[in-house]
């Protein structure tokens, strides 16, 4: 029913035709075309899993191994399940020079978010919240027409929804809040205690780093690894983790 | 007699004893050599370093008996003063006992400085190094000289801004007497090892000691309870008299560490340092180990140091335990001592060389960074026992023989896609997902609001008042309203209903509804006032309520 739901509504798909470019190229092992179809299939809106799947298989076939995995944790955010997407990360991640913990995908107490995307529980929200509003409205109707008032297990159930739906909500918030993560694209970067070239160098990240983000302004982020330890670092060094922003690549 | 014969019977011994080990100039301790069931010919000569003073003060003699043996000791005093700083040696001490040269081992006794004196202060606050760099360990010293009979003291620890506190080592406190200017005094010292944490000047601010002394008596006076008890609890009501003492703000500037030149390998160990490596054995069984222990000291925090591993090599495995710390902290030095004992496993026969251990230090007397080197080692491996040290004879007794799987070709695996891509984040579908839930909010809104509207009936004698108003001016017309007019009020009146009432339930009103009501009936029939009527019944509507 929920796959189902995504489909109705996602049902306008956006960035289909520059998607089977792109996907054509990568089979037939053209990457630098592959890249590109990919890249306008996202331009167009395609944020999908396949999409960023595909992007990360051609940045990775190109040499560029730090985007690869900024496109694949792109899709695993969108598709927490896929497998194929997970393993491949898993494979690239062993060849990075950093010996980092990836920032956790999901917190403890929202477990779902390890199997559920944010667009999921969003809609399971939304049908829970629909149900005991629903429940509220034939209490209303039943009232207005002068008839018996709701049965008390009716009034339950329409709470519990309410209820449920709430923390679905704070979920899915709380899924789309923790997608502020990057990657480090370049070879090696300082990352520095203050912002710009003031700040004293403490320690130094390489290509493929997978980092969380505190903080961010226009030139620098304020990046935390999985240890505690922080810095800011400039943008350019970086991509973002977040399906929703734009994904350009320039070599 | 016979327990005078016993002691003949036992050896006799010399020995040196010294309170401590370590003094600051000027101070005096008493010293003992002692003679233990002997007779010396003559007193012992004492050998002092060049900064000791040793004067004979005389001689003690005493039996000790325990479980029926007698022990005769001899005690030959002497009071060594310090004079000069350095390390010193007190002895050997050789003696003639009995016909037999006895001898003493020396003893070595540290002298630190003498208390630092600052325009006659009591109270004192130094610092080891007031240009510190980043890293570096320094040592606050708290210093208080008095010459009254203390009864208490109190120090209140200031703040260090721009440092922490050395995690292996604490705050030490000291006590101790000298001469000074031909009058005895009394020393205590606290010193706090602390670490440069911050750049930039700092201050430390004056620390403040709370002490009470003993009263002088101005004159003499008779015999009191408190000349009796001296320094007891119950000697101190009223005579003593209390000080707040407070010292000098200590201001410091740390400097950052030079970023230029700054080795890669650089272990962040600031201090100076000498490291060693000792091999419990240079040759070993194939199959068995040896443990080589590495040294560091110096004078730097180690907290958080780890050893450097041996550069990789097929010859030999190594593990290491975990690293012991030892400070000391004396006269404002302070001394770090790490030991790490690491097995090493040699993987074939032969001549092994362990390589060297290179640490990167920064020293800031040098102001430089250096590399502290250990030598390396060379161990000669032989055969072991049969099997020794090959990991595959185990195979064969019958363990899990099972291999991990091999991966051929690994590579990142294709996209699966279904063809249809679309747009799957959170934010291109809040429309819809609000939408769902909305549809049925906004419904019960609706829903509410009607209830509202409905409940919020109007008030009957509104409306009776005002047809009451507009009557018409027809004259049937305008009794037919009058009569329905009160009808309608006495029914609110009474609760019931408007056809049902008659004129039993009207008369229940009042006297003056049921006379209104009975003129109306017969008005109807053509009898009556109709102007009379008309004002009564205002009046009774007007009374209604």
């Amino acid at each position: 029913m929920i796959a189902l739901l995504v489909m109705l509504l996602g049902c306008i798909s956006v960035g289909d035709a520059p998607f089977q470019e792109g996907l054509t190229a990568l089979r037939a092992g053209d990457s630098t075309a592959a890249l590109s179809g990919f890249e306008r299939a996202i331009a167009e809106g395609a944020r999908d899993p396949a999409v960023y799947h595909g992007l990360g298989n051609a940045l990775y076939r190109l040499g560029h191994e730090g985007e690869a995995v900024a496109a694949w944790r792109r899709g695993l955010a969108l598709e927490p399940r896929n497998g194929d997407i997970e393993a491949n990360l898993d494979h690239v991640r062993k060849g990075f020079k950093d010996r980092v913990e990836p920032p956790k995908m999901h917190r403890g107490a929202f477990f779902w978010q390890s199997f559920l995307a944010p667009i999921e529980t969003g809609i399971l929200a939304a049908i829970a919240l629909a149900l005991g509003l629903w429940i509220a409205v034939l209490g209303r109707w039943q009232r207005l027409r002068g008839g018996s008032v709701t049965s008390s297990n009716l009034r339950l159930t329409a709470g519990l929804s309410v209820l449920l739906g709430g923390v679905l909500v704070v979920s899915t918030v709380d899924a789309v809040e923790q997608r502020r993560g990057a990657v480090v694209t370049v070879d090696e970067v300082d990352v520095r205690s203050a912002l710009g070239p003031s700040g004293v160098s403490l320690f130094v990240l390489h290509e493929g780093a997978e980092v969380a983000l505190e903080d961010e302004t226009e030139t620098h982020c304020l990046l935390v690894l999985s240890d505690g330890r922080k810095g800011w670092v400039n943008t350019r060094a970086l991509r973002s983790t977040n399906p929703a922003h734009p994904f350009v690549f320039s070599d | 007699m016979i327990l005078a014969l016993i002691p003949m019977a036992l050896a006799a011994e010399l020995s040196l004893q010294i309170d401590t080990r370590t003094l600051v100039v000027g101070q005096a301790v008493p010293l003992k050599i002692a003679v233990t069931n002997g007779r010396a010919a003559g007193i012992p000569e004492l050998p002092v370093g060049p900064g000791l003073l040793a004067q004979y003060q005389g001689q003690s003699q005493q039996h000790v008996i325990m479980n029926f043996e007698s022990t005769r000791i001899t005690e030959y005093n002497f009071q060594l003063a310090a004079t000069q700083q350095g390390n010193w040696q007190i002895g050997p001490v050789e003696l003639e006992v009995d016909g037999q040269m006895l001898r003493a081992g020396p003893v070595t006794v540290e002298v630190g400085a003498p208390p630092v004196s600052h325009r006659g202060q009591p109270v004192v606050a130094t610092i080891s190094d007031d240009s510190p760099v980043l890293g570096q360990v320094v040592v606050y010293r708290f210093q208080f000289q008095y010459d009254q009979p203390l009864v208490n003291a109190r120090w209140t620890r200031p703040e260090f801004p721009g440092f922490v506190e050395e995690v292996n080592a604490e705050a030490v406190q000291r006590e101790y007497q000298l001469m000074q200017d031909g009058k005895p005094a009394t020393v205590q010292t606290i010193e706090v090892p602390l670490v440069a944490a911050g750049t930039g000047p700092q201050t430390i601010n004056p620390a403040v000691l709370t002490a009470q002394f003993r009263a002088e008596r101005q004159r003499r006076r008779r015999r009191s309870m408190d000349d009796i008890f001296g320094d007891s609890p119950f000697g101190l009501r009223g005579s003593t008299e209390t000080k707040t003492l407070a010292t000098e703000p200590v201001s410091v500037e740390i400097s950052s560490l030079p970023l230029t030149g700054q080795p890669t390998a650089y272990s962040g160990l600031v201090g100076r340092f000498q490291a060693k490596l000792k091999a419990g054995s240079t040759t070993v069984k194939l199959g068995e180990s040896i443990t080589l222990e590495y040294t560091l000291t110096g004078n730097g925090t180690l907290a958080g140091f780890k050893v450097p591993q041996a550069s990789g090599t097929a010859d030999f495995r190594t593990y290491d335990d975990a690293p012991e710390i030892k400070t000391k902290l004396m006269d404002g030095r302070f001394r770090s001592r790490l030991l790490v004992r690491r097995a090493v496993v040699p993987e074939r026969e032969g001549v092994i060389t362990i390589p060297a251990i290179d640490v990167t230090t920064y020293d800031p007397e040098l102001g430089q960074y250096v590399q502290v080197s250990t030598a390396p080692i060379t161990i000669t491996v032989t055969p072991g026992e049969e099997g020794g040290g090959i990991v595959s004879s185990y195979a064969q007794t019958g363990g899990d023989q099972r291999e991990a799987v091999a991966s051929l070709g690994e590579d990142i695996l294709p996209v699966v896609s279904d063809g249809a891509v679309r747009d799957r984040t959170v934010d291109a579908a809040k429309v819809w997902l609000a939408a769902i839930p909305g549809v049925p909010a906004a419904l019960w809104l609706v829903l509410s609001l009607l209830g509202l509207i409905r409940s919020r009936a109007p008030d009957p004698m509104v409306d009776i008042r005002r047809r009451l108003k507009n009557l018409p001016s027809e004259d049937s017309a305008r009794l037919q309203a009058m009569e329905a007019i009160f009808r309608e009020t006495a029914a609110l009146l009474l609760g019931v209903s408007v056809h049902g009432l008659d004129g039993l339930q009207v008369s229940e009103i009042s006297e003056e509804a049921g006379g209104l009501y009975s003129d109306l009936e017969r008005s109807r029939y053509g009898g009556g006032d109709a102007a009379d009527l008309e004002s009564r019944l205002r009046s009774f509507v007007g009374g209604a309520r």
